[in-house]
Order: C-alpha cells, then sequence, then structure tokens
C-alpha cells in the first residue's frame, strides 16, 4: 500500500458534537487508509462512533452544532474541504453508502425502477428509457428475481433482504471507488445477512471498489474482509490485518469482546467470559485510556495517560496500550 | 395437519407441556393468517429450552401464548400438572404468576415514570405477599441477585440506567414473585455484545440459585447454544427440529438447520467462505399461503414431490433426536 496513493486516506478525523450536557468527543482522531480492492471493517459497540465516522467521511453531518476538523483524502481530494454541492456531486458517483435500514432510507411512495433510475439520472446523462434499462440490469445483478416485475413495486413490498439489494443496486449504480456499508445486514436474518454480504463481497471483488463495512459483529467483520479497525469511544484502538487480529490481538478491548462471545464450538453453558461495567461517556472522557476502567490488565499509567496508537515495526498491525496482551512486541 | 407430538417426554415429568398450540391473527379483509401452527413442546424442571428462529416464523408468537397473552387460537398449555386454557379469572392469574416473561427491549418494558425500587416490589403488593419488611428483604435479594445495589437504585427512574442495567431490573421484576418458569423473548438482542454476556451469565446464576426452568427464544445461534440444554427450531409455523442442544449443533438434521448454522457468520477468518454461495437462497414464503407439504421445501435443497404432497411429521432419528423432515 506504500507505493501507491491509497484511495482513501484519513488523517486526525475529529468529529465533536456540542449538546446541552457538554461536548460530545463521538470521533476523537481518527487515522487510516483504504487501498482500492479492499475492504476494510471498521468494528465496535453503540457509541463508539463507528457510525459518526461513516457519516464524517462522507460529510453527511448535522449544519449545526458539530465541529469537524482532519482530511478525508479521496484519491488524494480533501473531501472535508470541500463545500456542499462539490460534495453532492461526489457522494454517490464516487463514493455511495449503504445504510442500516433499508425502509427509512427508501422513499415509501416510488417505485423501485424509478428511485435507481434516479440515481443514474443524477450523476448521468441518459435518458429515462436508458435509466430505466441500466436499473433492470442493476437489479438483476444484484440478485432480484422476476425483475421486470420487482421494478414496478414499491419498498413496502418487498422483504427486508430484497429491500437491502435494492439499496446495494442504488449504491453501485454509479459505479463507485467506494462504498461505506453502515451495519448492512444488521436489521435482517442470518440467511438473507449472509447473501447480503456474499453479494457485497462478489460486487466489490467484481468492480475493484474500495469497502468499509462498519459493524458491531466480530463474525460478519470476520468473514471477507482484508483488515479490521477495532473503535473504542471514538478512536481506532487496534488495527490489524483480519488473520492476524484474531490470531494476536494486543489490545485488551479487542481480547475481551472476542472472548465475551458465545461461540458455536462451545459446549452449552460454557461460562461468557463478561466485559466488566459498560463503554464510557464520551463527554469528558479524561486523560487516560478509555478502557481502563473495564481493563484486567489496567495499571496506574493508564488512568493517567492515553497510550498512543503504535505500529508494530514490519507489520501493519497498530494498537493502543500500555499492557498489551502478550507483552510489547 | 400437525407436525407430530413424539418429541414429547411423559406427561408426569414436564413442567411446561404445550400441546397443539395454534396462534391466529387477522390479516385485514377477512383473512387470517396462523402465526403458529399446531407446535407441541415442554420443559423439564430445571430444562432451558432454546427456540431458534428467524423473524416472523412465530417463536415470540409462541412464547406468548404460552402465557395466554393473548390466548392461543386452540391447544392445552399443561402448567404443573394443570391446563391454563381451561382456567379463568383469579384461578388463572394465580396460576400463571409462576411463569414470568423477559422481553427484548428493556427499557419500553420498564414503566418511566415510576421508580426502580416500586417496579419491582410492585408484583408483591398486587399478590398481597408479605408486609413492607419482608418485600423489602425479597427485593434486596432480588436485586443482589441481579447484582445491582438496591439502596443505590431503588429511588431512581428507568432511564438512568443503561439498556444492559434495565434489563437487570427486568429480570428482578420476573424473579420477585419467585417463578417456576421464566419465558425470555430474545433478552439479549438489543445489548451491546459486552453487556451481553454479563447478562446470559446472569440469567444462568438465576436458574440455578432460584431453582427456574427457562424458555429461551432467540434468533442468535451462539446465543441460544449457549444457555439451551435443548434447542426447537422453527420455521414459518413449524417445528423443524428438536434435540439437544450438543447434538444439534454438532450433526444438524434437518436441512433447515443446517443452512441456518452454516449462515452464521463465525468469529474465525479461517473459516470464512471465501467466494461461496450464500448459505440459503430464496426468501420467506408468505404466512398468509405457506407451501403444501413440508413448509421449507421451497427453498430445500434436498426436496421432491413428496414434500409438496406430504407433511413430514417430528420423527425420532436417534435416541433424544427428532426431525420433520422426509429426508433426514
Amino acid at each position: 500500500m506504500t507505493d501507491q496513493a491509497p484511495l482513501l486516506k484519513v488523517v486526525g478525523l475529529k468529529t465533536f458534537f456540542h449538546t446541552p450536557r457538554g461536548i460530545v468527543r463521538a470521533v476523537d482522531g481518527v487515522s487510516f487508509e483504504l487501498a482500492g480492492d479492499r475492504t476494510l471493517a471498521i468494528l465496535g459497540e453503540s457509541g463508539s462512533g463507528k457510525t459518526v465516522l461513516a457519516r464524517s467521511i462522507m460529510g453527511l453531518l448535522p449544519r449545526s452544532g458539530v465541529t469537524r476538523q482532519g482530511s478525508v483524502l479521496y484519491k488524494g481530494e480533501n473531501l472535508a474541504e470541500m463545500g456542499e454541492r462539490e460534495l453532492r456531486r461526489r457522494r454517490g458517483a464516487d463514493i455511495a453508502m449503504v445504510f442500516q435500514d433499508p425502509m427509512t432510507s427508501l422513499n415509501p411512495v416510488h417505485r423501485i425502477g424509478r428511485q435507481v433510475g434516479e440515481t443514474i439520472r443524477l450523476h448521468r446523462r441518459v435518458s429515462r428509457g436508458e435509466a430505466r434499462r441500466r436499473s433492470v440490469t442493476l437489479l438483476r445483478s444484484v440478485g432480484i428475481p422476476d425483475v421486470e416485475r420487482r421494478a414496478r413495486q414499491y419498498p413496502h413490498q418487498l422483504s427486508g433482504g430484497m429491500r437491502q439489494r435494492v439499496m446495494i443496486a442504488m449504491a453501485l449504480a454509479c459505479d463507485p471507488g467506494l462504498v461505506l456499508a453502515d451495519e448492512p445486514t444488521t436489521a435482517l436474518d442470518v440467511t438473507a445477512q449472509d447473501q447480503i454480504l456474499t453479494l457485497l463481497a462478489a460486487q466489490r471483488a467484481r468492480r475493484s471498489m474500495g469497502l468499509l463495512l462498519v459493524t458491531h459483529d466480530l463474525g460478519v467483520a470476520a468473514g471477507r474482509t482484508d483488515e479490521i479497525a477495532v473503535m473504542y469511544a471514538g478512536r481506532i484502538v487496534e488495527q490489524a490485518p483480519t488473520e492476524r487480529l484474531f490470531a494476536a490481538a494486543k489490545m485488551p478491548y479487542t481480547e475481551a469482546l472476542m472472548k465475551s462471545i458465545p461461540k458455536l464450538s462451545d459446549p452449552p453453558h460454557t461460562r461468557l467470559a463478561a466485559i466488566p461495567g459498560r463503554p464510557p461517556d464520551l463527554v469528558d472522557p479524561g486523560p487516560g485510556c478509555a478502557f481502563a476502567p473495564r481493563c484486567r490488565y489496567s495499571a496506574a499509567r493508564c488512568a493517567r495517560e492515553a497510550p498512543p496508537l503504535r505500529t508494530i515495526p514490519g507489520t501493519r498491525h497498530r494498537y493502543a496500550c500500555w499492557h498489551p496482551v502478550g507483552g510489547e512486541s | 395437519m400437525t407436525t407430530g407430538t413424539a418429541h414429547l417426554r411423559a406427561p408426569g415429568e414436564a413442567l411446561l407441556r404445550v400441546e397443539h398450540l395454534v396462534v391466529t391473527f387477522p390479516a385485514g379483509r377477512g383473512r387470517t393468517v396462523q402465526a403458529v401452527s399446531d407446535v407441541s413442546f415442554d420443559v423439564l424442571p430445571g430444562e432451558t429450552l432454546g427456540i431458534v428462529g428467524e423473524s416472523g416464523c412465530g417463536k415470540s408468537s409462541m412464547g406468548r401464548a404460552t402465557v395466554l397473552m393473548p390466548p392461543p387460537r386452540s391447544g392445552s398449555v399443561i402448567f404443573e400438572g394443570r391446563d391454563l386454557t381451561a382456567l379463568h379469572g383469579e384461578e388463572l392469574r394465580r396460576t400463571r404468576r409462576r411463569i414470568q416473561m423477559i422481553f427484548q427491549d428493556p427499557i419500553s418494558s420498564l414503566n418511566p415514570r415510576r421508580r426502580v425500587g416500586d417496579i419491582v416490589t410492585e408484583p408483591m403488593a398486587i399478590w398481597n405477599k408479605g408486609g413492607p419488611k419482608e418485600r423489602a428483604a425479597r427485593a434486596r435479594e432480588v436485586f443482589e441477585a441481579v447484582g445491582l445495589d438496591y439502596d443505590a437504585v431503588a429511588g431512581r427512574r428507568p432511564h438512568e440506567f443503561s439498556g444492559g442495567q434495565c434489563q437487570r431490573i427486568s429480570i428482578a421484576r420476573a424473579l420477585v414473585l419467585d417463578p417456576k418458569l421464566l419465558i425470555c423473548d430474545e433478552p439479549v438482542s438489543a445489548l451491546d455484545v459486552s453487556v451481553q454476556a454479563q447478562i446470559l451469565n446472569l440469567l444462568e446464576d438465576a436458574k440455578a440459585r432460584f431453582g427456574l426452568s427457562l424458555v429461551f427464544i432467540a434468533h442468535d445461534l451462539g446465543v441460544v447454544k449457549n444457555v439451551s440444554d435443548r434447542v426447537a427450531v422453527m420455521y414459518l409455523g413449524r417445528l423443524c427440529e428438536v434435540a439437544p442442544a450438543e447434538d444439534l449443533y454438532r450433526a444438524p438434521a434437518h436441512p433447515y438447520t443446517r443452512a441456518l448454522l452454516d449462515a452464521v457468520p463465525v468469529p474465525d477468518p479461517a473459516a470464512r467462505p471465501a467466494e461461496s454461495d450464500p448459505a440459503l437462497g430464496g426468501e420467506f414464503p408468505s404466512p398468509l399461503a405457506p407451501p403444501s407439504g413440508c413448509r421449507f421445501r421451497t427453498r430445500c435443497p434436498l426436496a421432491t414431490g413428496r414434500c409438496a404432497t406430504e407433511e413430514p411429521r417430528l420423527h425420532e432419528v436417534r435416541p433424544g433426536r427428532h426431525v420433520a423432515c422426509h429426508h433426514a
């Protein structure tokens, strides 16, 4: 990745919300790179800042009460410095987004085919007829059966899995270089989830896109990703190639998360290694490591001083911890 | 039509025995939808029965019909030897209080205007159990059992607590009347993974401490395996398979169970199917017009002509192992 410019490079991104309770540091200094043709999972629990991070990259934030700092470079161009008009041209055409809830992201009073066609016509100068033809092809490519009939249906006539396929078709409509999928399968059942993840992976490979997959599910992150970045309290606390993260997690939070999940391979009634306490409040987080109060390895320094994110030499593995699992390496 | 009762144990052994349960709902324009179509199951004392299935399979309707909320269209619910569906009024209420429910959304299932201490002691007030002192002592005991400090939390209201803590309060409220059976309907699916493990451990502890049996309804197969002794798999209002948890996960016999297990994203990158097809194609059929014969046949890789004409019954394929499939 060092020899070519990354598709997406986020540097020192901060997104703070001003609320009556104080400043919520939802994204607190996040930097990462994503090469084209790769999948990066952003893994975190609710409140970890993963969704705000995705929205912040897209510039989809409320108009007031928010401060954003840092840069978001897409193919070298800084999206964070672009005006709303310019950003609108980019969204959908260069970077597309798939949201968690397909029911609320689709317009309930327009037919499916028209909504996909509109997305195309928004960014490409094509006739209505051509847009219709392209949307039918797209809907077919995302696995919608009986396309001609389905294209004339309304969102409520489709199942959750089918609606998410429509969302993916819309996201792919203008051949984006990068897709941000924010919990794309959380509202779906396991069999539909499996179908959608398979579809996303296949389309990503076929179109050589970058995919940023935001999820809370370690299982979803483990399959079909190249790298995982773990977020906690608005920061990336560990990032590594997927296999390495599962084989040799350094950050105690990552380790604890992996151990707290019931595994299909464990016998029934296996005692789970629960993480005590709960995720921290992002208002006034204090100077130390945000995970320290719940961490089994924490020591005096952890409460005083936040550990920096350092890279293990010669690897793509970085973590933020004073007392990493298995010692320094 | 029925999928049978071969999987039920002797009537005398079971704490709860539900037979031929049918739950219907009006679906508009004079139509009805059968959410649960003639399902039977039982729970032994001290046992946890896990019920898994995808949304719309009828698992929640089945759990709720067990406490007659609302009453089933037909079928019997025999709890501690008495058929709840034959009881009325005071007698029903008295018997039913020994079954308690825990719901998915812990915050909306607590009254936001009441203090947490009152929420948990009110069931005792309704049943006129003991004096204020005994009630306070019992409340202390259940709060302690769910890992909350009574003195610190009793005066506060639900919005002051996180989802995980609210679920602890819901469990305390369910335990306070000394139930024999807890019906847990997706009790951890609204919680973060790091909190989910706390609640699952807590349910196991409460079960041992208070001598409970559990019906544990969930869509997450890993969670269900962790808590269950026996697991029933549901599809479109019917049972596909009933088996001891260990066996079911080691060697799923019904094609639907197999597909469900294959579809679970495993937190192990080595297990990833690189460019594979999805575990199960197609869509859930409409429950308004379920397929003839076996309800899974429209998506089943093993389906034959017989599956369309003849509904498979649950039959024992190995000791303790029941499957409703012609080809298992």
